[in-house]
């Protein structure tokens, strides 16, 4: 987008592919829960924010989709992310919660169609039956969402982001995905598909930027990595850069060696070697 | 299994894709048109003087002479009175539906949650007042004095319950409950002290009206009522989208594109409107905005887009369902029509009740 590239008052031209987070402070009642984080996340990469329990990644993640009130600049695509831009921001990306309760007896199709509904029939976007196939739930159309277990109403959700955001590309520039805690209910199947499938909108062109718990996916999939610790950002990198034994040791205040496997008679599984 | 999943689970049309329950909306959004007018030939030859309709509609044509009793009873009580029960029935049901979406919760009615008390503070305030301390109300605003007092109070009640009944997001059905019967109590409280001061002609209208009842139809209140239903209806249609969107959460409704205090605020004006208005020509019908939607939501499902203008057709359709059976069940007295929907309401209400109360537990 052209008119995106020089915002007055930007320190540096904005790339309309994009995410900018710079100086971002939260402060809910009087807790600061973040504190001058810095974050840039590029379309056509996986970022990934980490970090233990409490240590404000949610909050970040709010405060970058417009769900918090900040201090310091967000912007995505060069826009401001604020309240008067919804309309307009909700085109370019989509979000999909942690949990997502569903007011009345919805089917799965009516809550896909929601999603649906942003865009209308424009080109690049899924139809719900691909969605749910995109998801693993072909034959589901027809459920009841309050009846699906939590993992499966996980993906409804993610199925119907997906009929929300379209095509990765669009003609107005690349598109985004903001996920919290995408995989966090998921079987490690399911972990895996929708992994893949984040990655492979990453791939596609478009920008994914999701929170994390488990550190094993996070260096399957992530190309990018934001570290945070009591509201401060402790790294920022690829993979290799963030996922070492210091500093993920650090972290989560445990001793956690990076690339060791425990003694022969322990049994693990590392969805790194999980097959098609 | 309770109806509303199997409803889910039958597939009413072959050619319709799995969950997508358009064309059933669609197929019983005519059946219900069908059923009104049903209800409207029932409600125009129920009562006391017998009446052909048909003969009536041969004299409207001009080809058949109609005693001028039966004209008079047609045109000045039979006729108001069905059309007030159609903009009654049909407001009350898709204010109930609309405080339902927004509050994501079906138990919220404007009857339940203390609107309808705020707005019978209102018309008793115009009531009692009217010709005193608001005469130069009375004065400009002439037969929409009352409504607009109503509206007014159940505007001025449904923003205390909103900033009452949630917290970050979400609204608590025990503090919704809890806070509609406290606004309940206090607006009633209000309405005591006006009792209190009003006189005896004054009394006489309070307490008719309190009951609540279409005996008092004129041309005049349907006048007055069905600017503010009309605009009600149609800002409710026009939000069906967004109010969808609101399934999922404000937050979710938000990254959708909806602005979503813009969508509260018309959504709260659009209940009080309508609340309003059905209050002022009627008293206090209740139950219609819960039972309405309730009973088309396990048919058709939540979507809006159906589910309003089905509102609007079952709830005009009940209500006069429900004022004929008023005029007959006691004839040749009858009953206030508000008794009848709080006998059949009521253990609906409890019903829904009973059947949350699984979801109920720890709020």
């Amino acid at each position: 987008m052209a008119s995106s590239t020089n915002i007055p008052g930007g320190p540096h031209p904005i790339s309309a592919s994009r995410l900018d987070v710079e100086g971002v402070c939260v402060v809910i009642g009087r807790k600061e829960i973040l504190r001058q984080v810095g974050f840039k996340a590029e379309a056509g990469r996986f970022s990934a924010i980490i970090g233990p329990n409490g240590s404000g990644k949610s909050t970040l993640l709010k405060a970058i989709i417009g769900e918090l009130g900040y201090h310091g600049s967000i912007r995505l695509a060069g826009r401001l992310v604020s309240e008067e831009n919804r309309r307009e921001l909700s085109l370019c990306r989509a979000v999909l919660p942690q949990h997502t309760s569903v007011a009345f007896p919805l089917t799965v199709h009516e809550v896909v169609s929601l999603g649906r509904r942003v865009r209308g029939n424009e080109g690049g976007s899924y139809s719900v039956e691909d969605a749910l196939a995109a998801v693993d739930l072909n034959g589901f159309s027809g459920r009841s969402y309050q009846q699906l277990s939590g993992g499966e109403q996980q993906r409804v959700q993610l199925a119907r982001v997906l009929c929300q955001v379209g095509a990765p590309v669009g003609p107005e520039g690349p598109r985004w995905l903001f996920l919290d805690e995408p995989v966090s209910s998921l079987d490690i199947k399911h972990q895996l598909w929708v992994m893949r499938f984040a990655r492979s909108f990453a791939e596609g062109g478009g920008g994914v930027v999701a929170v994390m718990h488990d550190l094993n996916l996070t260096a399957m999939f992530a190309d990018h990595v934001l570290a945070l610790k009591q509201g401060e950002a402790r790294a920022e990198g690829s993979v290799q850069q963030v996922i070492t034994s210091d500093l993920v040791s650090s972290l989560y205040e445990c001793v956690l060696p990076v690339g060791e496997t425990p003694g022969r008679e322990m049994p693990f599984v590392l969805p790194q070697v999980a097959g098609h | 299994m309770s109806v509303a999943d199997v409803s889910l689970r039958v597939r009413w049309s072959r050619t319709g894709v799995e969950g997508d329950r358009r064309n059933r909306a669609l197929l019983v959004l005519l059946l219900l048109c069908g059923f009104l007018l049903v209800c409207i030939w029932l409600s125009m030859t129920s009562g006391a003087v017998d009446i052909r309709l048909w003969e009536y509609l041969q004299a409207v044509a001009g080809q058949h002479e109609l005693s001028a009793r039966d004209q008079l009873v047609i045109e000045v009580i039979r006729l108001p009175r069905m059309v007030l029960g159609v903009i009654v029935g049909g407001g009350l049901a898709i204010a109930g539906a609309v405080m339902q979406g927004l509050f994501r919760n079906p138990l919220a009615d404007p009857g339940v949650v203390g609107v309808s008390a705020g707005a019978s503070l209102g018309a008793a305030a115009m009531i009692v007042l009217g010709s005193s301390v608001l005469a130069p109300v009375t004065l400009h605003l002439g037969i929409y004095a009352l409504p607009v007092a109503a509206f007014v109070g159940s505007l001025a009640t449904t923003f205390c319950l909103y900033s009452l009944g949630r917290t970050e997001g979400q609204t608590s059905v025990a503090t919704l409950l809890l806070a509609g019967i406290a606004l309940s109590a206090l607006a009633l409280a209000m309405v005591g002290v006006l009792i209190f001061l009003a006189d005896d002609q004054q009394l006489r209208d309070l307490n008719f009206w309190q009951l609540g009842s279409l005996a008092g139809a004129t041309w005049g209140k349907v006048a007055a009522a069905l600017p503010f239903v009309g605009v009600a209806s149609l800002g409710a249609l026009l939000m069906a989208p967004g109010l969808n969107s609101l399934f999922l959460g404000e937050a979710a409704a938000g990254h959708m594109g909806i602005h979503v205090e813009r969508l509260k605020t018309l959504s709260i004006i659009c209940v009080a409107l309508a609340t309003g208005a059905c209050v002022a020509v009627s008293g206090g019908i209740g139950f219609v905005g819960i039972v309405v939607p309730h009973l088309l939501r396990l048919v058709i499902g939540p979507d809006h887009r159906y589910l309003l203008p089905g509102c609007v057709l079952l709830g005009a359709s009940l209500l006069l369902l429900a004022d004929a059976i008023a005029r007959v069940i006691v004839a040749p007295a009858e009953l206030p029509i508000g008794i009848v929907t709080a006998l059949v309401g009521a253990p609906f209400f409890l019903w829904i009740l009973l059947r949350r109360k699984g979801l109920m537990a720890g709020v």
